[in-house]
């Protein structure tokens, strides 16, 4: 249940560290996994230019797009079961809705799959 | 589903017996008219028996006792859905009475479906946080750390994509029935390595059994 303000973890390799929702895409109040929203880069990792794969980096103040991936609110699963993380993270996306950056770092939720980011998820380490 | 009809019998068999005296028994104004059971006068009535049979798919209740006020029906078909999805000896998770029961502290190994016609199950290991006892809707809750994020799912019980939940090691030392203070102190609870290794090391070793 993340919404304007609301301040995700960014777990991709694209530089940012903390990214604050500006805006929820599908126009409701509230994004959940596997939301689209619109976020601004509040912090940002202070080392080389561009990551090695050429990827452009992103700095504090970049407005994105972003993919939620994990929330601490629980999900609902068909089956009836219930996930929730520790933490709100997002991934960063490109104009063309795809991963901004090469890797992910840490665990990624299975709600990915019903949303079709398959993508995201072979780039994941971890999927629950 | 329900035999109603033994009920209504009764009550129709004596509603039609109102109207039939009155009809051939005119001459008889002097009969009172009042609910005679036809039903017991006459054990071949239609009314007498019950008319109602259940489909194939649906399962009736082999003693059911009917209640026409409907009292204690959701606890009954709670009871008899738990029969019914607790066969395979899931009921005694939760039966504190049974030498496998679960406590809180338990660690847990939980093998999910995808979907009721999938064969690979997703296993998730992880430390028993809570039991909730609520009837058909049981429910517990297995916390693990993954990549240094917390991870908590919630089971519920009597689902039938859950394929096995196996205790891997009882919990010692705890004292609470919800151990939600291990998302603040976790202490050495989620130290589950090497369990999880022991959890992955015979599964190898058959496999090369079985290819040698």
């Amino acid at each position: 249940m993340l919404q304007l303000k609301s301040i995700l973890n960014v777990i991709d390799n694209s530089g940012a560290v903390w990214a604050e929702c500006i805006r929820v895409l599908h126009g409701g109040r509230y994004a959940r996994i596997g939301d689209e929203i619109v976020v601004v880069v509040s912090k940002a990792k202070s080392n080389a230019v561009t990551t090695a794969s050429g990827a452009p980096k992103v700095k504090k103040g970049d407005v994105r797009h972003a993919l939620i991936v994990r929330a601490r609110k629980e999900t609902l699963r068909p089956d009836g079961r219930y996930v929730r993380f520790d933490d709100n993270a997002c991934v960063l996306l490109n104009k063309q809705g795809e991963p901004l950056g090469t890797r992910v770092l840490g665990v990624v939720s299975g709600e990915l799959r019903q949303k079709r980011w398959m993508k995201l998820l072979s780039l994941a380490p971890k999927v629950v | 589903m329900f035999s109603f009809a033994r009920n209504f019998g009764v009550r129709l068999s004596g509603i039609t017996a109102r109207y039939s005296s009155t009809a051939a028994n005119a001459e008889k104004t002097n009969t009172k008219t009042r609910f005679v059971s036809l039903a017991l006068q006459n054990p071949t009535h239609p009314a007498a028996k019950p008319t109602y049979t259940a489909p194939a798919s649906v399962s009736v209740p082999a003693q059911f006792k009917v209640n026409t006020r409907g009292q204690g029906l959701m606890q009954l078909i709670d009871k008899e859905e738990i029969k019914r999805y607790g066969a395979d000896g899931r009921f005694n998770l939760f039966n504190k009475s049974h030498p496998d029961c679960l406590r809180p502290g338990d660690v847990l190994v939980v093998e999910t479906l995808n979907s009721m016609s999938a064969d690979k199950a997703n296993t998730f290991i992880g430390v028993l946080i809570a039991m909730d006892r609520r009837g058909l809707h049981s429910s517990f809750t297995v916390r693990n750390v993954i990549l240094k994020i917390g991870v908590e799912m919630k089971y519920m019980l009597y689902s039938p994509l859950i394929k096995s939940v196996r205790v891997m090691k009882r919990g010692e030392g705890f004292r609470r029935a919800k151990l939600y203070y291990l998302r603040d102190n976790p202490g050495r609870a989620f130290r589950l390595e090497g369990l999880i290794k022991q959890e992955k090391a015979p599964q190898t070793k058959a496999t090369k059994r079985n290819k040698a």
